[in-house]
């Protein structure tokens, strides 16, 4: 505690910053080139603030900027994406080639089981299947049959007939 | 590149924000050694602190659209950075938890070895050992002020920004805060 105490008091009360030239207020700077109290209490907490200024640093370690790195892969939302779109344009045609051609094969792959063949698929009903036919005369026949054949033959018998079919289900 | 070192905080991150990473690994240059000192005064873990920085420049590049100029760019990384650091210290229960030493008992300062070094630099780090006792002794109010001050430079608008606190209360606690220092340090500076 200075024995003056008057720059002390200012300080305290917030009339004074020190960080400020403190010369620069008349009233300060004329009392400071009087009292050798204040003049010493004033550079005690200059030095201070500048000791702190001084004291050692510490410093990120040398594996800092790869684990921030590995962090912000992990963290980015869009990283999956962003890579794709690095991708060289001649490389991506032929990523879309390949698909499409694969593709293509699949479906001719499964195409030669016969799965898209119409006359081949109609022959294999084997639920029964009930087939409405209404003739000319307003009458209504129905027929149950299991074949697409029976119901020809039906038609064949009946030129006259008009044909509707009922799945039911 | 060079002129990169040229810009300003707000400058990089507007280029940032449109796109240049060169500007972001700028950023993360000038603040990655400021923040670590200033973490690892709430963490006194270095690798914690580590940690806690690294996570903060991670929130700075996934939210560096939010950033607006109505802050500064070193108020808005020290606030992410000063939350986290909060939010770790509070998940572990270690909110009041402060000491100089680290984890393990020992100051991880990088103090030079006393044996290599000459009287004068021993003093020095002697003093330095002595001035971060004595801040860390300080109440946190006028502890975090120091630091923001004398140890990170900032100008009193930006401690007042960062800690939402009026200008002249930053002054008075800095005021405060020095007093108590010098009370504490009284036989090491005359």
């Amino acid at each position: 505690m200075a024995k003056c105490g008057k720059i002390e008091e200012m300080i305290i009360n917030g009339d004074l910053e020190i960080d400020l030239a403190v010369e620069t207020n008349d009233t300060v700077s004329v009392h400071l080139a009087e009292c050798s109290d204040c003049r010493m209490f004033v550079e005690s907490l200059r030095k201070i603030s500048s000791e702190i200024k001084n004291i050692d640093r510490i410093k990120v370690s040398a594996g800092f900027d790869h684990a921030l790195k590995i962090k912000l892969e992990a963290a980015k939302p869009e990283s999956s994406s962003q890579e794709i779109k690095t991708v060289p344009f001649f490389t991506r045609m032929v990523y879309y080639a390949a698909g499409v051609a694969a593709v293509m094969i699949g479906f001719m792959y499964v195409s030669s089981l016969g799965v898209f063949d119409n006359k081949k698929g109609n022959d294999m009903i084997t639920a029964p299947v009930t087939f409405t036919v209404a003739s000319n005369t307003d009458k209504t026949k129905t027929v149950t049959t299991d074949s697409l054949e029976n119901l020809r033959e039906n038609v064949a018998n009946d030129e006259e007939l008009r044909m509707k079919v009922n799945t039911g289900e | 590149m060079a002129d990169i070192k040229k810009l300003s905080d707000e400058e990089l991150i507007f280029k940032f924000q449109k796109g240049d990473e060169s500007a972001y690994n700028e950023i993360v240059e000038r603040y990655k050694n400021k923040l670590l000192n200033h973490i690892f005064y709430y963490m006194k873990d270095r690798e914690w602190a580590e940690d806690i920085v690294q996570d903060t420049f991670v929130r700075v590049y996934l939210n560096k659209d939010k950033y607006k100029e109505i802050a500064k760019v070193s108020t808005w990384i020290y606030t992410i950075a000063i939350n986290l650091a909060k939010t770790a210290l509070s998940r572990n229960g270690k909110m009041n938890a402060f000491s100089i030493t680290g984890k393990d008992g020992e100051n991880d300062y990088e103090i030079k070895d006393k044996h290599t070094t000459t009287d004068g630099e021993v003093l020095k780090n002697e003093l330095s050992d002595v001035i971060m006792s004595s801040i860390d002794e300080l109440e946190e109010k006028f502890r975090e002020i120091v630091m923001l001050r004398d140890v990170d430079e900032m100008s009193y608008e930006e401690i007042a920004a960062l800690l939402k606190i009026p200008t002249g209360t930053v002054k008075s606690r800095l005021n405060r805060a020095r007093l108590n220092l010098r009370d504490a340090l009284s036989e090491y500076i005359k």
